[in-house]
């Protein structure tokens, strides 16, 4: 979905988000829909500016979600109200799972395949947990041929055939039973699964009133349908908890029984929070990923070669048969001539990964006196989780280099303002300072995947220069260093293409020369064919066989060649002539494609669900006939393929799907209700407490998620579980007037001045049980540190019922540190060391902790 | 009224609390950072729900002011938002004391202050019913919003209504804002929400307030001080958001005052003249 | 109308209060002078002399305290000639007839070569001092009856300016009555009769000083009936509070105005009651604590406004 799209909602929740304050901006669109007639909730532990604006406020304990939605999930099956025609031919809802499988409700909160030594699911193996009794029942697979003998390391794919090694995988059709009866369908196993999921349990486990729950869901049936559709709104309140993934999913798959994914006003509107996040996934700064998504090589699969990989990693029967194409343009992109057939494209030069390198765990390393030093580029882990964790853990770099703005609390982390002794700090830290985004090109990618163009308009002060400068500078540096070196772990450097030397003309106003190219840089992630130069136009025309550069095939045809201009389709150009999708404002990757698997958007025959939810369809008007959108959208499905076409089990990608297959990324082309792949802790979304949570589950006997990743290390102890001493259930959350750790806010005198300071808000009943009145100094606890803060005495926050049991819900806005013009205690003093499965997010939204009235330090 | 009189109309209910409207202010006006603890007395932290701002002031020329109305038991909630600044009154209190020219009509009918004339007497401070104009310590002179004369003047708006994202605080010309600001009550009212009323001008609605303390209370559009022209559309009695529910020129008192004066002058005139007169001791005996 | 809480002051404090203090010691000494001369003999000669001496310097000090309370002291010109910076403006006197203040501004200046004329006068009659020109001006002026009307009218203009400008804002307790400029005058003539008092205690003769005592009853009894009136009126507007209770004026104002002031003259320079005063120099004390009480008055007349926002 995209945030323009939301106008056309005829019902939006909000939850896990506060839009309003978050996304401002952008939450123009939801008003346009309410100002239509739409209905608006907000489903929330507090009462926000969000829910201020909202026809609704439906109150909830956080880190329940999975329990709201699940019973949402029970809602539409007992009442039938599942847009039967959508859910039986887009989703996989009629599959046949295996009949080994077991659900939690069988295992008492364990799914079949778990064990408790390694805690996990499923064989060996990072990341995808294939566990065997959660698979589909197949037909037979088609017939194998022979393939060519593997070669050398170093030269493992040159003459092999593609087509054929990725065909040697076709899988069987999934079996099914399209008049949903038989118990292993995934429809009837989602019926078990959610079976508990009831209003009473609603009330029970989230504390949200019976009334209200039901309100939701006949709100979000009622107007879900041929002619009316409508949408989640989500951000970090979902994502961030042990079990965040399959809270995402659950609304995932509520979009799917309801008919919403890929229409017009329908689905799930993700919220990014930062300018460029989602670029930042893009282009990968993750290290689990490499640009474009595609996986790192890790040497704890089967990755060993070139060949291996694509084996391993290219899925036969989804648009993502195309990996083959897609790793090989992103060698020649980095390797350039160096990168050919015999060396495997440069494969063998890359490192492996072999293990868990995210955030979190990499400072567990660095405590441990692993990690000599560091690179902090807008980056400000001093204030990031367990906060004096990371502090610490600092303080065994022996060197640090910061980019950016102000001295951040990083940059300062060895002072005493930042808890520490200057004298027992060896830390060698250098501070640059960096260039604000007016003063340097680029272009950033935001939450609705759109690639939008900045041009420099001023020079940055004194000496700052721009990110792109300092690793520029650097790896040349680098490469000039390792230009004589034949060792092979050098190659890497000494072989990578980094040649972005601005020309000219695109530096004659500026002070500093020798400011690297965005733009070039633009046109090398976008994909050019090697022997003419030629930008690529799109993704269809990358090739593995080494005749194409692409550093991230995703963003092919955001710079194009037009009757022989290269035209730059990131460039904003106003949109009052542009229609609402607005193609011109920003390129949205893929292809320009804006609401993703719109297909959905038309029957199986191709055919608008309904005049007013009109999007794409199959225009038989035509010749030859096609996909249509007249709204200026991108179509996403292939525009030739009518709807009747049938399933080819020879097919390779989405030849094998169906022409009622919307969903081209998946390898049945359907939208997954039950997710046999993909996720460690389990493929149906299930309750599981916060890792520290003032209560026990009572939906099973498993507590927590069995899977969450936890760090017993010393600075890093939980709370007890459901135990006296942390007894309140506290979020954590950002404001409007403020940025993450306030590194660009709380400088600025105009949003400083607007909240100057640290506050905990808590409700009356609390407040009053303390003695604390409003804006008293009081300070809020946990096994890891405090936090001092003003109290903020407010109704908008309350005592849950939690089973019988009152608990105090409370919440702190984290965006204080102790640098700036607006100071203020570090709230990440107070969280832990904890992540899902999945991912490694942490749990910062749902956690325990006390307060009391009082200053921290006197 | 000015014929042709720009000003804004405040749509509340569109107000998400965002404050873009305080921040783009301060950018365009470059006003700085108030010095909270030197100019008011307290620490930067006011806590008054989201309000750390307290009061329009010299350098704070608009102000949003959140209002949380929430039952104990919770069943009933809202959080009243509004933004507040100089509202250019058709008869402004502050004008018509101002004893220098210093503020001024201009040709868009609105008030703005020439910086170059204020002797800083504060006298339109003690005389805006709303609490508006303040004086500013630094510079010796009186500060409120001006509807960015500035901008008026090359054709565009003012900066907080471009910042709105939800075009809460809309521009124009103020006979158009009325019509448009008319047609949203009657839009709100037909959705059930019959608190909905005009501060400034009284277009004809009436209604009744649906939730908070003053449920119940019935409520209907107001013209104010001759007209404001940046108006509002509340939810609530005028007092809930801070606002006098019947604000008063300071002219109102001028005549009647000098008529007692006068009067006052009279009778002490004649009492003491008697008094004076009324000595016993003789002339002669007192020398 | 009460006025709301959620006003701002015009911090109109000490230099305000002790100017427009000094401007009514001003011109109630000059009006008082003008009933002394219209109804008293040559016995009272001496007194009223003296008194002549009294209002210049206080109009002096008057506009220079005023000055230095304003922000931008050296604009003061813009009260009286239109600044270029208001070019909208015909120019180039400066006259707001809606403004209070700006009627004053030139009450006061026009009423300033009043206070020298009499000054000029008394000064030759009582040191004997002349200047060329001006003291041969000033003493046929002072003997015109048409410029002593006029000078009588100037001087009650600029002892009720300052109470109907209060009257004309929205503060709390200064603008909830129409009684401020009666107010203003009453204790201008009230500070005007205190100065005769000292002066008559220290030079006057036993009849000036009996009839300065009748005058100080009887514009204490008029005074008290606008001080109830006053009162009353606040009370049942509800911001009685501000000056009654409020620990920054209360205590001032009934003490102060309401008993040295006020009940003071009437209790024990008056016909019944206590018969104080009886001695001519005794009369010194009593407009000196009369002068205190008025001074009591300013203060918590211009500070309740505050007390009034505060409470």
């Amino acid at each position: 979905m995209f945030q323009m799209d939301l106008q056309h909602s005829d019902w939006v929740v909000f939850m896990g988000s506060n839009m309003a304050e978050c996304h401002p901006v952008g939450f123009k669109w939801p008003m346009k829909a309410k100002a239509k007639g739409a209905t608006l909730i907000h489903v929330d532990p507090r009462f926000t500016r969000t829910s201020a604006m909202c026809d609704l406020y439906v109150p909830i304990r956080a880190g329940t979600d999975i329990v709201f939605l699940g019973g949402l999930i029970n809602y539409i099956l007992e009442n039938k109200k599942y847009f039967l025609e959508y859910m039986v031919n887009y989703t996989n809802a009629a599959t046949l799972i295996n009949s080994g499988f077991k659900d939690t409700e069988d295992n008492d909160g364990f799914f079949s395949g778990y064990d408790p030594q390694r805690r996990a699911y499923g064989q060996p193996g990072p990341r995808v947990a294939i566990e065997p009794t959660w698979q589909y029942q197949r037909g037979a697979a088609p017939a194998r041929v022979p393939e060519p003998p593997m070669g050398p390391q170093g030269s493992s794919i040159k003459g092999v055939d593609i087509p054929t090694l990725v065909a040697n995988r076709l899988p069987g059709q999934p079996l099914e039973d399209k008049t949903l009866q038989n118990p292993s369908t995934v429809f009837q196993i989602l019926r078990r699964h959610y079976s508990r999921y009831t209003p009473e349990m609603v009330e029970r486990i989230c504390g949200t009133p019976k009334d209200l729950f039901l309100k939701v869901a006949q709100t979000i049936t009622d107007r879900s349908n041929r002619s009316s559709t409508g949408a989640f709104v989500y951000a970090v309140g979902w994502t961030q908890h042990t079990t965040g993934v399959q809270l995402i999913r659950t609304a995932a798959m509520i979009q799917a029984l309801l008919g919403n994914t890929g229409r017009p006003g329908g689905g799930i509107m993700a919220l990014r929070g930062h300018a460029s996040i989602q670029g930042s996934t893009d282009i990968s700064s993750l290290y689990h990923s490499l640009p474009a998504y595609l996986a790192t090589m890790d040497s704890r699969r089967a990755h060993d070669t070139l060949r291996e990989y694509i084996q391993t990693e290219t899925e036969p029967t989804s648009f993502w048969s195309n990996t083959p194409a897609y790793i090989i343009s992103q060698l020649k992109a980095w390797f350039g001539d160096a990168a050919t057939a015999d060396n495997d494209y440069g494969y063998d030069w890359l490192p492996k990964i072999n293990g868990d390198h995210s955030h979190l765990p990499v400072f567990v390393e660095m405590a441990d006196g692993k990690i000599k030093g560091m690179i902090l580029t807008g980056q400000n882990p001093a204030t990031s989780i367990n906060s004096q964790f990371q502090r610490k853990a600092m303080q065994n770099l022996e060197w640090l280099v910061v980019l950016d703005f102000y001295e951040t609390e990083s940059a300062a982390f060895w002072k005493n303002v930042a808890g520490a002794d200057p004298a027992k700090v060896k830390t060698e830290v250098w501070f640059l300072p960096a260039a604000h985004i007016a003063e340097k090109d680029g272009s950033m990618t935001q939450t609705q995947r759109t690639l939008q163009w900045h041009d420099k308009a001023a020079d940055p002060p004194g000496q700052a220069r721009s990110d792109l400068y300092f690793w520029y500078a650097l790896g040349k540096k680098l490469k000039a260093r390792y230009a004589s070196s034949s060792a092979k772990r050098d190659l890497p450097i000494k072989n990578m293409t980094l040649n972005y030397d601005p020309d000219p003309e695109d530096v004659a106003k500026w002070k500093a020369k020798d400011e690297p190219s965005a733009f070039k840089i633009l046109k090398e992630i976008n994909g050019f064919d090697v022997k003419t130069g030629n930008v690529l136009n799109t993704f269809a025309d990358l090739k593995a066989d080494g005749s194409t550069a692409a550093g991230a095939w995703i963003y092919t045809g955001t710079v194009q060649l037009v009757s022989g201009q290269i035209v730059n389709r990131a460039r904003m150009t106003p949109g009052k002539n542009d229609g609402w999708v607005s193609p011109n404002w920003g390129w949205a990757w893929p292809a320009n494609r804006h609401n993703l698997y719109n297909r959905a958007s038309a029957d199986p025959d191709g055919n608008p669900w309904s005049d007013r939810k009109k999007y794409t369809y199959w225009d038989t008007k035509a010749t030859p006939p096609v996909w249509k959108n007249d709204s200026g959208e991108g179509i996403d499905f292939t525009p030739t393929k009518a709807p009747g076409t049938a399933a080819n089990p020879t097919g390779i990608g989405v030849a094998f799907h169906s022409g009622r297959d919307p969903f081209l990324l998946k390898v049945d082309g359907k939208a997954w209700l039950f997710a046999p792949t993909g996720l460690l802790d389990g493929p149906l979304p299930t309750h599981y407490e916060p890792w520290e949570s003032p209560v026990k589950n009572a939906l099973y006997k498993q507590d927590r998620n069995p899977v969450a990743k936890i760090w017993d290390v010393q600075g890093n102890k939980y709370n007890e579980f459901a135990g006296a001493q942390f007894p309140y259930s506290i979020t954590t959350y950002r404001l409007t007037e403020h940025h993450l750790s306030g590194t660009m806010t709380r400088w600025l005198p105009w949003l400083a001045e607007l909240m100057p300071d640290l506050f905990v808000e808590l409700p009356p009943e609390l407040a009053e049980e303390k003695g604390i009145k409003n804006g008293d100094f009081v300070t809020v606890t946990t096994e890891r540190g405090a936090a001092e803060a003003r109290a903020l005495v407010t109704r908008r926050l309350r005592p849950f019922m939690i089973d019988g049991k009152k608990v105090y819900q409370i919440g702190m806005p984290w965006h204080w540190g102790y640098m700036g013009i607006a100071t203020g205690d570090v709230v990440n003093n107070l969280s832990s060391l904890v992540g899902d499965p999945n991912v490694s997010i942490h749990e910062g939204k749902a956690f325990t902790a006390d307060i009391r009235k009082g200053r921290a330090r006197q | 009224m000015t014929a042709n009189a720009k000003g804004m109309f405040v749509d509340t209910t569109l107000c998400t609390g965002c404050k873009a409207c305080q921040v783009a202010c301060k950018q365009w006006n470059e006003l700085p950072m108030e010095d909270e603890a030197a100019v008011r007395g307290h620490t930067a932290f006011i806590g008054n729900s989201y309000d750390n701002t307290g009061h329009l002031s010299a350098t704070n020329w608009r102000h949003v002011k959140f209002i949380e109305q929430i039952t104990p038991d919770r069943t009933d909630a809202r959080w009243l938002m509004m933004s507040d600044s100089c509202k250019h009154c058709e008869q402004a209190g502050c004008l018509e004391v101002c004893p220098t020219g210093a503020l001024y009509r201009t040709q868009f009918g609105s008030v703005d202050i020439h910086q170059d004339v204020c002797i800083g007497c504060r006298y339109c401070v003690g005389a805006c019913p709303f609490g508006v104009i303040d004086f500013n310590q630094r510079t010796g002179r009186v500060n409120k919003c001006i509807l960015c004369q500035d901008r008026m003047e090359t054709g565009e708006g003012t900066a907080c209504a471009k910042s709105c994202p939800t075009a809460s605080l809309t521009f124009g010309k103020v006979d158009d804002l009325k019509q448009v600001a008319a047609a949203r009550v009657r839009e709100l009212h037909a959705q059930g929400k019959s608190d909905a009323y005009i501060y400034g001008w009284d277009l004809g609605n009436s209604g009744v307030i649906t939730q908070g303390p003053n449920k119940g209370t019935a409520v209907k559009d107001m013209e104010v001080v001759g007209g404001l022209n940046v108006f509002y559309l509340l939810l609530d009695k005028p007092e809930i958001y801070g606002l006098p529910s019947a604000p008063q020129l300071p002219q109102r008192n001028f005549v009647p005052s000098a008529g007692v004066a006068l009067i006052s002058a009279a009778v002490l005139g004649v009492t003491g003249l008697a008094a004076f007169r009324r000595r016993r001791l003789a002339e002669t005996a007192a020398q | 109308m009460t006025a709301s809480t959620y006003l701002l002051s015009p911090e109109w404090e000490w230099l305000i209060m002790l100017a427009l203090f000094a401007a009514g010691i001003a011109s109630g000494t000059y009006a008082i002078m003008g009933l002394m001369h219209f109804g008293g003999d040559e016995g009272d000669r001496p007194v009223l002399d003296r008194m002549g001496l009294v209002p210049m310097p206080f109009m002096l000090l008057t506009p220079i305290l005023l000055t230095l309370d304003l922000g931008q002291p050296l604009r003061f010109l813009n009260l009286l000639f239109t600044s270029p910076g208001a070019a909208e403006r015909p120019g180039p006197i400066m006259f707001n007839t809606a403004s209070p203040m700006s009627w004053g501004s030139w009450a006061m200046i026009v009423f300033a070569p009043f206070t020298l004329v009499a000054f000029l006068a008394s000064l030759e009659r009582v040191r004997g001092t002349t200047i060329p020109l001006l003291t041969p001006i000033s003493k046929a002026l002072q003997g015109n009856v048409i410029w002593l009307v006029v000078g009588e009218l100037l001087a009650l203009g600029v002892s009720a300016y300052s109470g109907v400008l209060i009257n004309v804002t929205n503060q709390g307790v200064w603008s909830d009555t129409y009684l401020m400029g009666g107010l203003f005058i009453a204790f201008s003539e009230l500070s005007g009769i205190a100065v005769a008092a000292i002066i008559a205690g220290r030079v006057g003769n036993a009849r000036t000083a009996e009839g300065v005592r009748n005058v100080l009853f009887g514009s204490a009894i008029v005074s008290a009936v606008l001080l109830a009136v006053w009162l009353a009126n606040l009370q049942a507007l509800g911001s009685f509070t501000a000056i009654a209770a409020s620990l920054l004026v209360g205590p001032v104002f009934w003490i102060g105005a309401v008993g040295v002031a006020v009940l003071l003259p009437i209790v024990t320079a008056g016909p019944f009651g206590l018969r104080v005063w009886q001695r001519t120099d005794q009369l010194v004390i009593l407009g000196a604590l009369v002068l205190l009480g008025v001074l009591a008055f300013r203060y918590a007349t211009f500070f309740s406004a505050i007390a009034f926002i505060q409470r």
